[in-house]
């Protein structure tokens, strides 16, 4: 008797149920999510402007006169820095403070671009976390 | 004594009896214990139809609630049949910024008969002439367009030896936009 009361109610419930609402509503939330992973995939795009700004800001008498930046992977970005600097201790100076407006980056600097005094044209590799 | 086997006839009534009675006992227990199991099947059926009833009127309240801003999330891709909207628009980016800005390749997934919300991408190369200061605008514009973009493979140099204020820089970047099949009533006019 029980159990034929249950199953009565089962049968009540499905009829309750829209089957057609249902689908369009779990069709329309998988699009939704889709569109999200996408988006969410290229949040992390390189702020390529701020970089820029951030190594111009830190020139002083540097001469800078070629960037190039890709985007290594996901987090980080990889920058090399062109130009002439007016002296070795400029140089020197310019490289630290890169290594303060990095953190958590890396700042490579090659030894042989020291082999001059003075209107040294150099190379600097920036590898840059994105935050 | 005129039926002297008159109580063995009743005695084996009794036993018979006896033995229907708790052969119908056992009969009925076996089969109430069924009908209870089945009983609780059937509840179980019953809980598990109102717990998914409860978490799908859960889902359409939650759909229902977002719809607005999901309906916005399609707004920053590209239509797939409006490349020559996003084109302009960064062509525009020339005059906005006080530079010059040429668009040197430009290639899209093939989306044409592909289903509504098909996802794919446009992909460009652009080069950009001008001062410093418009070369700088014109990257931080690129990289605030309103759609999902992303750029890779920034060059940046100056191009002539003029006095410091006079300098051209070149700029140019590889750039690639989210692209989507729009349904029809989502997509608007260039």
């Amino acid at each position: 008797m029980d159990e034929e009361i249950h199953l009565n109610d089962v049968a009540a419930l499905k009829e309750k149920t829209d089957a057609g609402v249902f689908a369009a509503t779990t069709q329309a939330l998988s699009s939704s999510t889709a569109l999200m992973s996408v988006l969410t995939g290229s949040i992390a795009s390189g702020p390529f402007s701020t970089a820029i700004a951030n190594i111009v800001s830190a020139r002083g008498d540097i001469e800078i006169s070629s960037f190039s930046i890709t985007q290594a992977d996901p987090s980080k970005l990889s920058l090399v820095i062109g130009g002439i600097a007016p002296t070795r201790d400029a140089l020197l100076a310019f490289k630290s403070r890169l290594d303060a407006i990095v953190p958590g980056g890396t700042v490579t600097l090659p030894v042989s671009e020291l082999a001059n005094d003075t209107n040294i044209q150099f190379s600097i590799q920036i590898v840059e976390p994105i935050l | 004594m005129k039926h002297p086997h008159s109580h063995i006839l009743f005695l084996i009534l009794a036993v018979a009896v006896t033995l229907m009675v708790i052969a119908l006992y056992v009969y009925m227990f076996y089969a109430t214990l069924a009908s209870v199991s089945k009983a609780d099947i059937a509840s179980d059926v019953v809980q598990t139809e109102e717990t998914n009833q409860s978490l799908a009127r859960s889902m359409a309240v939650l759909a229902s609630s977002t719809a607005a801003s999901r309906a916005s999330l399609e707004s920053l891709f590209v239509p797939s049949d409006e490349v020559v909207m996003f084109i302009k628009t960064l062509e525009s980016i020339g005059s906005r910024s006080g530079s010059v800005v040429s668009i040197a390749s430009i290639d899209s997934d093939p989306l044409t008969d592909k289903p509504v919300g098909t996802i794919g991408a446009v992909r460009a190369h652009v080069d950009i002439h001008g001062p410093w200061t418009s070369v700088m605008r014109a990257l931080s514009l690129t990289e605030r367009l309103p759609f999902d973009v992303s750029i890779d493979h920034v060059q940046l140099d100056v191009s002539s030896t003029a006095l410091k204020a006079n300098r051209v820089w070149n700029l140019s970047f590889d750039i690639q936009a989210a692209m989507i099949v729009a349904s029809p009533s989502s997509t608007s006019s260039i």
